[in-house]
This record gives structure tokens, C-alpha cells and sequence, in this order.
């Protein structure tokens, strides 16, 4: 009996271990979309990733940098959560609660829907925003992820 | 009691009806946090937790933050915090003022805030209560204390920058210059209220190419009054904190040493923290933290020595109902002379062992 529930105990203790290791290798389903007028055409996924953790608050135009993310919960922004930040949605929050929290800044605007984070990026010049692959790019720029 | 609650149900209301401001980029945002906690020991009162167990454990706080323009901001934060029957909340205000502060941005890389502004010292000075963030209820007791030798904020000037921001190795520095209130608990029955002056340090960080991976090593020096000090009479005080900080995605490692030098002797102390996040929700959390006291006391009609170990063990779980909801269960063992109740005798007495459990939920927007 012992014995049962110990391998059960195990058992059950690996499948959380592995959990996180098994996401299937899939290809990126979303575009980093910027301001028509911004002039940068290409950033390295560590860039990106500064400019979203506001690490970098300007373009290299010296236009201030406004990041537009999609609320935590939504399955676009897990992706670019582990694909550009290398990190998992809550890892990102716990970042911005230590940075708020400890009086150093605010993350930036979060956005229901895609939608709205194409009309905030067209109506702003310096933010920069990320939508699903097919969505309609009309008014917005893509931007290139540098190797 | 009404007294005391009446912060805690303001606040929680308050994060209720504001948590809209927490999102996006208005001018003025507002922040909280709420830390409840139930904590029983198994005999002597330590940290304010008697045998009996109490709920009247919290931290809580909010924060509020109006941008000026690109460049400057205003930031005041109000806090509230009950640790018990800890002798230490005869100096704590129902409602205190945290922080107060002006930021301005003289470049992207450069930055000065002045006020009442968080002191950077090691890892979690300037994050002590946010429970949603911290594995403990706790940050470590022996190296961060409850206001003796360090403090949260500094009245004054703290200007931070960054140096090589786009190499792989770079580095945080603040610098600071200020003073403080503090409270001096050599004897925790009778803490008392002590005031630092001419305070002056850094904080130095080290970004390693591994994402999460930092040092970091922090000193500062500073006058020192009141407290068990004659009237009118005043020491010098020099500490310094050496930290290592992996916050990798399932594994957490953070050590730190810390030492204080005063008058008549010395506090050295260090902890090691792990904690693994064992799936997106659950994280099992470890911690020793280890203080040691000594003293060489040589006047002309008295003198003695002490040498006063302490150290506490803690294990916990950690389980996120969401990122900004977090319950946290704790057991310490510890074993030392800091206990709030007939502390013993630093020169004389042997230390005591109680065993302490913390039961809590945090939250925060």
C-alpha cells in the first residue's frame, strides 16, 4: 500500500515537473506591428523584448516608446510571452509587481482585443503592438524579428 | 480593534474600486497590495506572534503615482502594517506615510528622486511587504530586521543610472544621501526609536548575460543618535551587503551577506533562499537565515563579551490562484535570543527555540 502511494505520489509529482516542458514546438502566429511613420524596420527579439519590459523607453529616433500588450489571458500573449520575453505570462507579472511595487514603473497599456491594438498603433507613432499573423496589417507597419 | 481593521477595509475596498487605474497609461496611477496572514508559535511570542495565535497580522498599501510629463513623476504610497503584539507597533501608525517622492529623468540613463524615497539595499529592501511577490510572509528577519539598523526609505536624494545598457554584462548603480528613523530592538522586549543622519552609500548591480542572473553589493555609512545612546551622544555605523539573485524560470536561488558595524560591536548575518516553481501555480520555497550578534563591552567599571547566535529555518508553499492572488502557508524553526517575550541575556543566557507557523493570502493590483 506504501509502496502504491508512493509511486502514485511520484507519478503525480512528475507530471507537474514535465508540464511545462512539453509545449509542442510550434511556428510564431503572431507579427510586431509598429507606427506606419516609425522608421525602425527591424529589431532583435532581446529589443523587443526591452522596449515591452521598458527597459528601453525610446526608439532610436529618441520618439518614446509605447508598448501595447494584450490582457495576461489571452493565448497570443503567452506566445509572445515565451517566444520574445523567454518567460511565462506570470513570470511577466511578477516583473512588473516587484518594478511597481518597488516605485520603478508601470507596465504598459494592455488591450482587449486586436482590434483595438491596431487602432492604438495607428493612432500612435511611437508605440508598437503585436497581432495574430493574418490579421488585416492595413495602417500599421510589420516589423522584422533580427536573427 | 475597529480602529485597527479600518485601514485593512479601506484598503481592500479601495483595491476593488481602483484596480482600473492599475492598467494602461493615464497620468495617475494607482496600485495596492494586501497581505492577511493568520500565525501561531508553539510557546515563546516571537516577531509579535504569540502562542495563542493572532490574526491581527497584515501589511498593506497604496500607492499612488501622477506622471507630470515623459520625464518626471510624483509618487506617494501609504502603508499599513499590524505584526501582532509586537512590542515594535507602539512606533507604528495606524496609516503611515511610505514613500513621497518627485523622480525626474534627466536622460534615458539617469535618474534622481527626492523626498521620502525607497532605500536600495540588496535585494528586498525596497519590496519588504508585497507579499504577492515575496515567498515568505517575511523578507529575512536577521538581514533586513523590522526597522533596526536599515530602513525602507531615506529622506533625501537617490540618484540611479545604467552603465554599458546594451552589453550582455552591465551594470544598476544608485547612489544615495539622507537620513532615517529607525528602531533599535538589541533587546526585543524594549525596542527603541533611534535616528540616522548623514547617511551615505550605493547599491551596485551586476546583469550577467544569463537572463536573472545578477550581483550585487551595497554599503553605506552613517550617524547614528538617540536610541539606547546617551543624550546628545552619537556613533558611527557602517553596513555593507553582498547579494546573489538567480530568478531563472522555475528555479529561484538568492543568498546574501549582510554586517553592521556600531560602537561596541557587530551584526553579521546571511541567508540562502531556493524555491521551485513546481507547476505554473505551486511553488515549494526553502530558507535559512542566520544572524550573529557580538558585543565587546570595556568600560571602567564594567565589561563583558557576547558572542549571540541566531537562525531560522523555513519551509513553504506558495499556491497562485492568479498572479495577483497568492495563499502562503509557512513553518519556521528558530532558535536564538530575539524572541519577544523574557528575551534571554545576550552575555549570559542561552538561546531559546520556538517554532512558528504563518498562514496568509496576499493580493495586489
Amino acid at each position: 500500500m506504501k509502496r502504491v502511494l508512493l509511486l502514485s505520489i511520484l507519478s503525480l509529482a512528475g507530471c507537474c515537473l514535465i508540464s511545462d516542458f512539453t509545449h509542442a514546438k510550434a511556428q510564431q502566429s503572431y507579427k510586431i506591428i509598429v507606427n506606419l511613420t516609425n522608421r525602425t524596420s527591424s529589431l532583435t527579439r532581446k529589443a523587443i523584448s526591452k522596449m515591452f519590459l521598458k527597459k528601453t523607453k525610446k526608439w532610436p529616433d529618441g520618439q518614446k516608446a509605447l508598448p501595447v500588450d494584450r490582457l495576461s489571458k489571452s493565448a497570443i500573449r503567452a506566445e509572445f510571452s515565451k517566444t520574445i520575453h523567454k518567460k511565462s505570462v506570470s513570470s511577466i507579472q511578477a516583473y512588473w509587481q516587484r518594478q511597481i511595487f518597488s516605485g520603478h514603473g508601470v507596465p504598459g497599456l494592455e488591450k482587449r482585443t486586436e482590434k483595438e491594438v491596431l487602432d492604438y498603433v495607428r493612432a500612435h507613432p511611437g508605440a508598437i503592438g503585436y497581432v495574430s499573423k493574418n490579421a488585416k496589417m492595413d495602417g500599421v507597419k510589420v516589423l522584422t524579428i533580427k536573427k | 480593534m475597529i480602529r485597527t481593521t479600518t485601514p485593512f477595509f479601506l484598503t481592500l475596498l479601495s483595491m476593488v474600486l481602483l484596480s482600473g487605474y492599475a492598467r494602461g497609461q493615464s497620468k495617475l496611477q494607482i496600485h495596492g497590495y494586501l497581505t492577511q496572514a493568520y500565525a501561531f508559535t508553539d510557546g515563546h511570542q516571537f516577531l509579535g506572534i504569540p502562542d495563542e495565535g493572532t490574526t491581527d497580522y497584515r501589511t498593506l498599501a497604496l500607492q499612488f503615482g501622477y506622471a507630470l510629463d515623459d520625464n518626471s513623476k510624483l509618487v506617494i504610497q501609504f502603508s499599513h502594517r499590524r505584526m501582532g503584539l509586537s512590542p515594535v507597533m507602539a512606533f507604528e501608525h495606524d496609516v503611515k506615510l511610505d514613500w513621497a517622492f518627485a523622480e525626474y529623468w534627466f536622460t534615458e540613463a539617469i535618474a534622481a528622486k527626492v523626498g521620502k524615497v525607497q532605500l536600495p539595499m540588496g535585494i528586498y529592501n525596497e519590496l519588504r511587504d508585497v507579499g504577492t511577490v515575496l515567498p515568505f510572509f517575511r523578507i529575512p528577519y536577521y538581514t533586513y530586521g523590522e526597522g533596526s539598523w536599515a530602513s525602507e526609505t531615506v529622506d533625501g536624494i537617490v540618484l540611479s543610472t545604467y552603465l554599458l545598457a546594451d552589453s550582455p554584462w552591465n551594470f544598476d548603480v544608485s547612489v544615495f544621501y539622507g537620513g532615517w528613523d529607525t528602531i533599535e530592538a538589541g533587546d526585543p522586549s524594549v525596542p527603541v526609536r533611534a535616528h540616522v543622519e548623514d547617511g551615505v552609500g550605493g547599491q551596485l548591480w551586476l546583469n550577467t548575460p544569463v537572463d536573472g542572473l545578477r550581483f550585487g553589493i551595497e554599503a553605506h555609512r552613517s550617524t547614528v543618535s538617540g536610541g539606547s545612546r546617551a543624550a546628545g551622544e552619537k556613533s558611527r555605523a557602517t553596513t555593507w551587503t553582498a547579494s546573489v539573485d538567480a530568478r531563472l524560470e522555475r528555479f529561484t536561488f538568492q543568498a546574501e551577506s549582510f554586517s553592521y558595524n556600531f560602537g561596541d560591536g557587530s551584526w553579521r548575518s546571511y541567508y540562502a533562499y531556493a524555491g521551485y516553481n513546481i507547476n505554473e501555480k505551486l511553488r515549494a520555497n526553502a530558507q535559512v537565515d542566520v544572524g550573529r550578534l557580538k558585543l565587546e563591552i570595556n568600560e571602567p567599571f564594567f565589561s563583558a563579551s557576547a558572542d549571540a547566535n541566531n537562525r531560522d529555518f523555513a519551509i513553504g508553499f506558495n499556491y497562485k490562484l492568479s498572479p495577483s492572488l497568492v495563499l502562503k502557508v509557512e513553518h519556521h524553526w528558530m532558535k536564538g535570543y530575539l524572541v519577544d517575550d523574557n528575551p534571554p541575556d545576550f552575555f549570559t543566557g542561552d538561546p531559546v527555540k520556538v517554532q512558528y507557523t504563518i498562514i496568509g493570502a496576499s493580493a495586489s493590483f
